[in-house]
């Protein structure tokens, strides 16, 4: 009886390209489907109007500073594809960030390309770095974690060696400022929408994937690489375009890093970064795109909040003010605070709290029978 | 080994064809050169005490491992050394013994995980949510919905899989590996802890999927389902194939009932 | 070895060892040389203040994570890890302290001189590998906790308190850490929790996970890898000698991908 259903595919497919067009033009389903998006790209689009003047008494240069929001969000939502959805853990994604800054710095500063040319190169090269480094994806669990972060650990290493090419610790200099073909953007404000734009695309590609059939693809395989290996998902297959689909996000990103900066050298590249990116993607929330930015924004701006909070208060205890170097301590107890009571991430556990009413708040003290 | 000449010698109507397969990890042999035939519109049972060899049976024709030695003919063509999805897409589905469902997915997401190899839209095109992939989208929820309605799921389609009933989940499997759209269908004890009444509703089931033009294969440890469902039965005991009759054969078969001790087979 | 005791009974790989051994140094520099006390009380004093630190993390981190994912575990001791290297440094703001040696002086021998402190770090290596051998063999806790590392379940079910266990772990490691730390006192300073992970997980991993021992033989084949590569480096390819940082995880990447079936043992084939 279900037999005439089955072909539904071919069906489908003939349908009249007025119907095509029907989907196509329905404003009101778009503008539903796409809130959070729309909403976002707002905010952002008049953030400078509202930011700027909030800079100098909060002492946070908060446009500077979401510029490099915008680029470890692109990375970070990379990651999250591929540590959230696909469950593929990555301590190494510094590299490919690294990467994609030397590429550009390097095709820009020194051989003189336009660097519209450049950031394609980086996205490039460091896909080519993921296609290579892609095997370790055989590897599952604590193996492929201390695998990648040895992969990171070797090209932060190779990054500071090779001098020759990458200058050593020395970095490279005079990084020309983000351009587009016949425009130079020169002003932080236009850095902050050139970057958000590509950021935006990205955010909206990335969601418009993990809700499709390869998102679920992806999905599967995390919670079940057996199952999804047996209903049809090439498993492995699937891994590896996602690895190298988040390696190219990072050098995109490390790309529009080396130009909002002008210097890089290597230890901008080290394992910390690594693991900052991770401590983003699990903070903000796993298998969440938004969670991504939130936690991108959170670590970014924690290091300024907390130079700026002493002076808000006034008053600075002496030996407070002589080591300034807490910002760790307060990072470190972020982090552990978050993954003991919300192991699924910040956004995860607000959403829980809204949605459901229930606390995002899990009491792992509590004892059960059996560990 | 001499593939072309046996592969010349399939009767006609036979689906799935295993010759002399053998695999073991380590010292332990668990299948012994099993040999068997299921033919197109079979039910067939696989009955044997536990640990005679039935799942690991199943991981060998699914391609999950690779046989030591034999050969398993599907439709005609040799599908060992394939990799398990190809081996889905050319028309064999599982279900497994202990539920491997997605269970942080709502149901319709798992039967369409199930449809993936009969979908196209890959990256870029999903990326950019170009026509293609949103009409297979429209296509794969509406396919969804008519495959759980097969199992009566339908009511179902956006609880997280994980939150469903034992029962329902062992359904929502059977779904899942029908929405590949399988020509041979693998079920590994659909029964177990199942109540009577879901077990005959899952008998009721079998029937439509065979209906369908399905050809079933069981694994089965209830004997009132697998007397009442299947056709013919083989039995492995300790990786050998020790009967393989018609239910009534097996039921009197003198070694199969030592095989059980005499207590199993009511 | 103590991060391959927290590994094995845990299943936790931990960052933060590399800060245990930080805290044994800094420690034993502040009471020997800020408070003056007597070297020895000063060592035994250190080692009690890393192993209550262990202990602490233990219960406040790692226990209400014991089932947590690897992912959320890992990040967590990585958490822990920034935190105590902060702490350090706003405690001790120089960047390397001395702590006074044992013994001043060094030993001539034919041919040879070697530092007294040296013979220290041996002696101390040799004692606490026994000690450890001994405690893990002959008592009844060492039992349990070898038990816990091989099936924590099946420990579970014959009556070891498996989150004690890993409790116990925790101060062994601690300490163990700690005692690495004094044997490199002169020379205490920050040291890079990742890379140590990795090299202590390479150790691992070369001498065969599950083997407490076999750590100790990786760990001795990393070193002599370490100490000869940049020779052979400078010698016969004529570049940096920076390249060594990068041998533990090279050896690392080539372990894992090369035998994956002898060293992860399980894992490899998820179990259908």
């Amino acid at each position: 009886m279900r037999h005439g259903r089955r072909e539904m595919g071919e069906d489908a497919a003939a349908k009249g390209p007025r119907a095509r067009a029907i989907e196509a033009f329905n404003l009101p389903l778009f503008l539903k489907r796409n809130a959070l998006l729309i909403a976002f790209s707002a905010f952002i689009m008049v953030m400078p109007a509202w930011a700027s003047p909030l800079s100098k008494p909060l002492g946070i240069p908060i446009i500077l500073t979401m510029r490099l929001v915008g680029v470890y969000a692109i990375v970070a939502v990379g990651l999250n594809l591929l540590m959230g959805y696909a469950g593929q853990v990555s301590l190494g994604h510094g590299a490919f960030f690294g990467i994609g800054a030397y590429t550009s710095a390097l095709l820009t500063a020194r051989a003189g390309l336009p660097v519209w040319v450049g950031i394609p190169c980086a996205v490039l090269v460091a896909l080519i770095f993921g296609v290579l480094l892609a095997p370790v994806l055989r590897l599952k669990g604590h193996y492929l974690a201390m695998a990648t972060l040895a992969m990171g650990i070797v090209i932060f290493v190779f990054m500071r060696e090779m001098t020759w090419l990458t200058g050593g610790n020395d970095g490279v200099r005079n990084i020309p400022d983000l351009a587009l073909p016949f425009l130079k953007v020169t002003t932080t404000q236009g850095e902050f929408y050139y970057v958000w734009v590509i950021a935006i695309v990205a955010l909206a590609l990335c969601s418009n994937l993990v809700n499709s059939r390869v998102g679920r693809a992806m999905r599967a395989l995390h919670q079940s690489e057996v199952a999804a290996e047996a209903m049809g998902v090439p498993v492995s297959s699937m891994k590896k375009r996602t690895f190298v689909l988040s390696a190219a996000l990072g050098g995109l990103a490390g790309a529009l890093f080396a130009h909002l900066q002008g210097f890089i050298d290597p230890n901008q590249f080290s394992i910390l970064l690594s693991i900052s990116l991770v401590t983003m993607v699990v903070i903000g929330g796993m298998e969440s795109v938004w969670g991504s930015v939130f936690g991108a924004g959170l670590i970014t701006f924690l290091p300024k909040l907390v130079e700026a909070l002493p002076r808000w208060l006034g008053d600075v205890p002496d030996w407070l003010e002589k080591y300034s170097n807490y910002e760790g301590m307060v990072l470190g107890v972020i982090i552990m605070l978050t993954m003991v009571f919300m192991p699924s991430g910040i956004t995860k556990g607000l959403v829980d709290l809204v949605r459901n009413r229930r606390s995002p708040f899990v009491n792992p003290f509590r004892r059960k029978a059996v560990d | 080994m001499a593939a072309g000449a046996t592969a010349t010698s399939f009767s006609e109507g036979t689906l799935l064809c295993a010759r002399e397969i053998t695999k073991s990890f380590g010292g332990l042999t668990a299948v012994k050169a099993v040999s068997f035939e299921v033919h197109e519109g079979d039910i067939k049972a696989i009955i044997g005490p536990n640990g005679a060899g039935k799942t690991t049976l199943y991981d060998l024709l699914t391609g999950i491992y690779r046989p030591d030695s034999g050969a398993i003919y599907f439709g005609g063509k040799d599908i060992v050394g394939l990799p398990p999805h190809r081996i889905t897409a050319m028309g064999i589905a599982r279900t497994f013994q202990t539920v491997r469902l997605f269970p942080e997915m709502t149901v319709a997401e798992n039967v369409m995980v199930g449809m993936h190899h009969r979908t196209r839209a890959g990256f870029t095109t999903c990326a950019l949510k170009l026509p293609l992939s949103r009409r297979e989208e429209a296509w794969m929820k509406e396919e969804a919905l008519a495959t759980l309605d097969i199992v009566g799921l339908e009511m179902q389609g956006d609880s997280l899989a994980g939150s469903l009933p034992f029962g329902q989940q062992r359904l929502l499997e059977l779904a899942r590996a029908l929405a590949t759209k399988p020509r041979l269908l693998l079920l590994d004890e659909p029964a177990s802890g199942l109540n009577a009444y879901e077990t005959r509703e899952l008998g009721d089931i079998i029937y439509r999927v065979r209906d369908m033009g399905i050809t079933v294969v069981l694994v089965e440890h209830d004997m009132g389902l697998v007397m009442r469902v299947s056709e013919k039965v083989l039995v492995l005991d300790y990786g050998e194939t020790i009967a393989e009759g018609t239910p009534e054969e097996i039921r009197s078969d003198p070694r199969v009932i030592e095989a059980y001790l005499g207590s199993e087979v009511d | 070895m103590g991060f391959n005791i927290i590994f094995n009974s845990t299943g936790i790989i931990n960052f933060a060892q590399g800060e245990f051994s930080m805290f044994g140094g800094l420690f034993a520099y502040t009471l020997a040389v800020s408070l003056s006390l007597p070297l020895y009380l000063a060592v035994l004093l250190a080692l009690v203040i890393t192993a209550l630190i262990g202990a602490f993390m233990e219960r406040l981190l790692i226990f209400p994570l014991r089932r947590a994912s690897v992912l959320v575990a890992i990040i967590a001791t990585i958490g822990a890890s920034i935190f105590y290297k902060s702490l350090g440094r706003i405690l001790w703001p120089k960047e390397a302290y001395k702590v006074p040696e044992f013994t001043p002086g060094n030993i001539s021998l034919p041919g040879a001189t070697i530092s007294r402190q040296s013979l220290w770090v041996f002696g101390l290596t040799v004692v606490s590998v026994t000690a450890v051998y001994l405690f893990l063999n002959h008592t009844r806790a060492g039992k349990a906790l070898r038990a816990c590392s091989v099936n924590r379940l099946a420990a579970s079910l014959v009556g070891i308190n498996v989150a004690r266990m890993s409790l116990y772990s925790f101060i062994l490691a601690a300490t163990l850490g700690g005692v690495a730390g004094l044997a490199n006192a002169p020379y205490a300073s920050y040291s890079i929790g990742l890379f140590l992970g990795v090299k202590g997980f390479t150790a691992a991993v070369v001498g065969g996970l599950g083997n407490t021992f076999g750590a100790v033989t990786g760990g001795i084949f990393l070193g002599l890898l370490e100490e000869l590569i940049p020779g052979f480096l400078t010698v016969v390819l004529g570049v940096s000698t920076g390249y060594k940082d990068a041998v533990a995880a090279v050896l690392l990447i080539a372990v894992l991908l090369s035998r994956p079936q002898g060293i992860l043992g399980r894992g490899v084939v998820e179990k259908v």
